[in-house]
Order: C-alpha cells, then structure tokens, then sequence
C-alpha cells in the first residue's frame, strides 16, 4: 500500500506535463483552486481530481500495471503468488500464476500485472532468455508510461506511483542481465530524483531498496568507489528500518566490493579479513533467515576466491 | 483508482470469515456506517479503513490511497510517532501527539486509541508506576471494546492498536494462566486472519512473551517450540528484529537439553553439536550487523573460542 500526497501528485504530474495552473484548471475550475489544492490548503473533489488527470492523459485508474480487481479469490491468489516469490519458491509461485492468468479477465491493469510478473517468472523459470525479459518488460513500460524515457535525463520530475517504480526497478534489473547496466543506472537514478520530492508516504523505504541496487551496478560499471559510497550510506538506513534483505545486499555489496579494490591493487592485502568478515556476516545472516539461495551464492564465491569452505573455515 | 475497493475487501472477508458486521465494528463506527461502506456509499478516514480492516487481520492490498491534506497530515504524524517509538526515540514525541490532537477529528474513538497508545508508551519511557499505566491501557482497550473481557465471543478481532494495548496489558499481569490465555487468543486471530504485516509486527513480540512465560514454567518443550515458531516468523519477515536473541536463546537451550538428550547414533550427536555452534554463529554476525554490542559481549563471556570454535 501506498500513500500519496494528493496535491503533490497533482502539481508534479502538471509539470511533468509542463502545464501551467492555468492551463491545467480552465473548463475544471479556477486557477486559485487549483493553486490551493496543490498547496493542500483545500480538498480536492474525486470528480475534480478525475477531470485534472484525465485533462494531463493520466488515466486515474488504468495505467498503473496493478492488480485490480473486486474479485477477492483473484486478490488472495496474487497475495500467494508475491508470498512465493519473496521465498524465491517458483515453483508454486508458477501454480499461483496459472490461476491469476484463470481469473484474470479483461481488465486492463490486471493484464499489465500479469505480463509484469509473469515474464519475471519465466525468466527466473528458464523460459525465456534475458533478452527477451528485457524486450517484453520495455514493451510494458511503454505502454504503461508511455513517456518514462522522457524523465531520465531531465531536470523534470514525474511523480512515479509505487506500481510504476515496481515496473521500472524490475526492467532496471532486466537490463543489468543482458549487460546494459548504463540504463538500469539511468532509470534507478530517475526513480531516486521522484521519490526524493517526497510525494509519496513510504518514499524513504523505496529510496532504500533503489540505493542498493544502484550500487550493485555501480559495481558492475567498474566504479567501485561510487558502489561503495552508496553501500555505506544505505546500510545505516537500511539498519534503522531493520530492513533485513537490504541489510543482507549490502553488507554482501561491500565484502564483494573490498574484493575487487584488493584485486585491483587499490586496497591492501591486509583488508582481506576485513573483507572475510563482511562475507560472513552475509553468509550467517542469510543462514539465520533461512535464505539458501543467498547462501550458496556467497558460499560459492567463498570457495571460489578462497579455496575454503565458509563453514568450515570458522568451525 | 477503484473507489469501493476497501468496501469490498471488508464485504468479502466479512462473508468468507462469516463474521457479523458489529463485530467488525464494534467501537468503530456504526453497523449503517459499515454497511454503507461496503456498498460504496461512505468515505471514512485513513485510521478508520485501517481499523476496520485490521479487525480482519487485512492491509490495504494493492490499493492506493490518495488522501487529502489534513488526513495526510494526520497519516504522516501517526507514522513519524509510531516509528520513533519502534526505534526508542521518545524526544519530541509528547508535542507530535498534541499537535495530533489539535488535527484529529473530534469524538472519534480510534483516534482517540491511537493518542492513549502513545500516551502509555511515553509513561512507560518516563517509568510512571504500573497501577496508572494499566488504568490507561484498560480505559484505552474500553474505547473500541466496551465489553473487553466480558464476552465470549468465538474469536476475538483485534485492529493493530488493539493487539498493542492487549499485549502491553499482558506485561504487567502476573496470573501466568490470564496472561497465557489472552497472549493465545490474540496469536490465535493474527493465525487465523494471516495477515503479514501485523504478523511482522506483533506476532513475534507474543511468540517472545509465550517463550518468557515457558521458560519460568521451565516447560523446555514448549519453550522450543515457540522459539521455533519465532525464529521461522522472523526469517520469514523482513526485518531482523529479535533474530540474535532468538538464536542465543536457541543456543544456550539446546545446551541445556544437551545433557539429557539420548544419542542412538553418535552422528546424532555430532549433528547437533554443529547446529549448536551454528546457532551460536548466527546470533553473533547478526548482532555484529545490527551493531549490537551489549549481545555480542553476552554470547562473547557465553560461548568463546576456545568452546565453540573461532567466531
């Protein structure tokens, strides 16, 4: 669930749309009105509200790639579905699937949901390849935002709502797969720039979970400074949160980071333990929440670069 | 933007559950209010949805509310109070909730619950005597359960706060049995009602407070039993909260049974000295991680390299 500040939503989108107040008002009602209700000093009208959206081309109920519906049986299968997928357990995630895809109707926004989520299942799935994750996943941000690529590389700011950032950090992944992390950096930082206006409740959490990612493709650039800069500055806010998987990425970004300044001769070999301990912090932690995949990819990279087995190691 | 969604969420629950609509209400509003609810005739405020929809253990699902400012306002202070009292930040805490109090809508039970849960939270922090703070937390509970503990109702629904204010009550009541019976009701609801979020919110402090109350029964079995389930709802969440003292505690229990414990194979035991040490490792990185250092020198003086391998 997200909350929005109605009048923020309303002047932020007019911008985005580079309309003026008097533009975005006349036929709907006066200038001052408008003014007052993006200030919050007044309440604004569903209608009202309707009219001024649908006035920029938002759509106030279509557009947002979420699952709507009043059918309830629909709602319970898709809180299954996201339980099984935040467990990273696809296969009964792909059961849940199949019964939205059953129930789904026609209904617009449940069919973005669909593609949405589906194609990630496929992909994880084995499927299909990345690259058509990232085709169908773009596809999909063109027809729910159609203009998003408009925002990257503006001073501009587009009021994401929480569906549409879901959307845009799953094709920010997408593109890291296939080796064009240059555009999951540009979209992540187009998010950053949004959810900082603070239009939205819960942008702080948001700001955390992209932070993270970003610098994982910081990483991936080669500009490991950068990923470190943003590991150490996301990792107090993740703990203040006690946002566990965030925590986990973290911590496991900078042991992985470390590795790569030692490797590259910017670092020292006596931050090697430094970098071990950070390892093992990841590694018990995700034994501790029952993390296997997690686990193993850090047990694997433990071997790997160490020759030894992580438990075995403290045993 | 689907207007009825919460009216229908309530509906369907409602149906599914067949829980009677005074029973949802009850202290909250009117069973018309409701009812109108449900059929998208009535608005109510952010507090009251959640409410209403907390009775039946459920969150807002995929629907976004869009509020206006002074609910928003509201919504922002609730937030910004209920967060510093998680994080044990109490400074400036008392002029949130005044200037709460000047923007809440006026005769609104829940709000008013919500104004007293901060209240007790702040005598609590300021070590105000027990007699006072429980008189608060019942007249608080009276607010939206006029018959609290006079009922027998099938099964008790709780909102949020309501699961905050029983659960504080049970802290300061020392008949084990009355404060076993009523911690069981509420994990029986969240159970029932499976909603994830109170779950990460609530369920683990009742699982930790059914841990205290075995272990000074010293009932071992059903001491890891719960820690169990605490453990696996904390793994299962996301946060990190309480997963170090779980672990410890773990730990320093299987100890305990470790000399009871029959061994018909001794790879049995072999097996369970490794998960001892494991469990001994977990709660160590993950009170490294989360920085807390009062733990980390407990299971230091505790365990120690030489018993337990090189942490």
């Amino acid at each position: 669930m997200a909350n929005y500040r109605m009048g923020d939503v309303i002047r932020l989108s007019r911008m985005a749309r580079n309309m003026t107040q008097e533009e975005l008002s006349e036929g709907i009602c006066s200038v001052e009105t408008l003014s007052r209700i993006e200030n919050g000093r007044t309440k604004v009208k569903r209608e009202i509200y309707r009219q001024l959206m649908e006035k920029m081309n938002f759509s106030t109920e279509k557009n947002y790639a979420v699952c709507l519906s009043t059918d309830m049986e629909l709602i319970q299968e898709k809180e299954y579905f996201e339980d099984a997928m935040a467990k990273h357990d696809f296969e009964a995630a792909d059961v849940y699937m199949n019964r939205i895809k059953l129930l789904a109707g026609d209904n617009l926004s449940t069919q973005q949901y669909v593609k949405r989520e589906s194609r990630f299942l496929d992909y994880y799935m084995k499927r299909i390849s990345k690259e058509q994750l990232v085709q169908e996943l773009e596809e999909l941000a063109q027809e729910v935002i159609p203009e998003y690529k408009k925002y990257i590389d503006s001073e501009v700011v587009y009021p994401f709502r929480q569906q549409e950032i879901i959307l845009l950090k799953r094709l920010a992944v997408a593109y890291g797969q296939v080796d064009e992390v240059e555009k999951s950096i540009a979209i992540c930082e187009m998010l950053l720039r949004s959810l900082r206006q603070k239009y939205m409740a819960e942008w702080e959490e948001e700001e955390i979970i992209i932070m993270a990612n970003l610098s994982k493709y910081y990483g991936a650039v080669g500009e490991i400074h950068k990923s470190m800069e943003l590991c150490y500055e996301v990792l107090p806010k993740a703990k203040k949160y006690s946002y566990a998987p965030t925590i986990q990425f973290v911590v496991f970004e900078i042991a992985w980071n470390k590795w790569k300044l030692i490797e590259r001769g910017e670092e020292g070999e006596e931050e090697i333990e430094v970098c071990k301990d950070y390892m093992r912090q990841a590694y018990f932690l995700c034994t501790a929440r029952y993390d296997i995949l997690e686990k193993s990819i850090i047990a694997d990279f433990w071997q790997q670069h160490f020759q030894e087995d992580i438990e075995g190691v403290i045993e | 933007m689907q207007i009825n969604t919460i009216g229908v969420v309530l509906s369907y629950y409602r149906e599914k559950y067949q829980l009677p609509l005074a029973d949802i209400c009850e202290g909250i509003c009117s069973a018309t209010t409701l009812f109108r609810m449900e059929q998208g005739y009535r608005e109510v405020d952010s507090l009251v949805s959640e409410t209403l929809l907390a009775r039946i253990g459920k969150q807002v699902l995929e629907f976004e509310l869009l509020l206006n400012e002074e609910d928003y306002q509201l919504f922002l202070l609730r937030t910004e109070m209920s967060r510093r009292i998680e994080e044990g930040r109490y400074g400036g805490i008392e002029e949130l909730l005044e200037r709460y109090r000047t923007l809440m809508p006026q005769k609104q039970p829940v709000h008013e619950q919500f104004c007293s849960y901060v209240e007790v939270m702040c005598m609590r922090k300021r070590k105000v005597p027990g007699d006072r703070i429980t008189a608060l937390l019942k007249e608080a509970i009276e607010l939206t359960k006029p018959k609290y503990g006079r009922n027998s109702k099938k099964i008790e629904l709780y909102s949020e706060v309501e699961l905050k204010l029983v659960f504080l009550l049970t802290q300061y009541e020392k008949d084990t049995a009355w404060k076993e019976k009523e911690l069981l009701k509420m994990l029986e609801f969240i159970k029932k009602f499976d909603s994830k979020k109170v779950r990460e919110r609530i369920e683990i402090r009742i699982l930790m407070e059914l841990i205290q109350v075995q272990k000074s029964r010293q009932d071992d079995e059903k001491f890891m039993e719960y820690l169990d389930m605490a453990i696996r709802q904390i793994a299962e969440s996301r946060k990190l909260t309480g997963l170090a003292e779980l672990h410890f505690e773990k730990a320093k229990a299987m100890e305990r049974l470790f000399t009871v414990k029959k061994w018909e194979k001794p790879e049995e035991k072999t097996e369970y000295i490794r998960q001892y040490r494991q469990e001994i490792k977990m709660a160590y990185y993950t009170a490294a991680i989360m920085e807390d250092n009062e733990l980390l020198a407990e299971i230091k003086e505790y365990g120690g390299e030489m018993r337990y391998g090189k942490l």
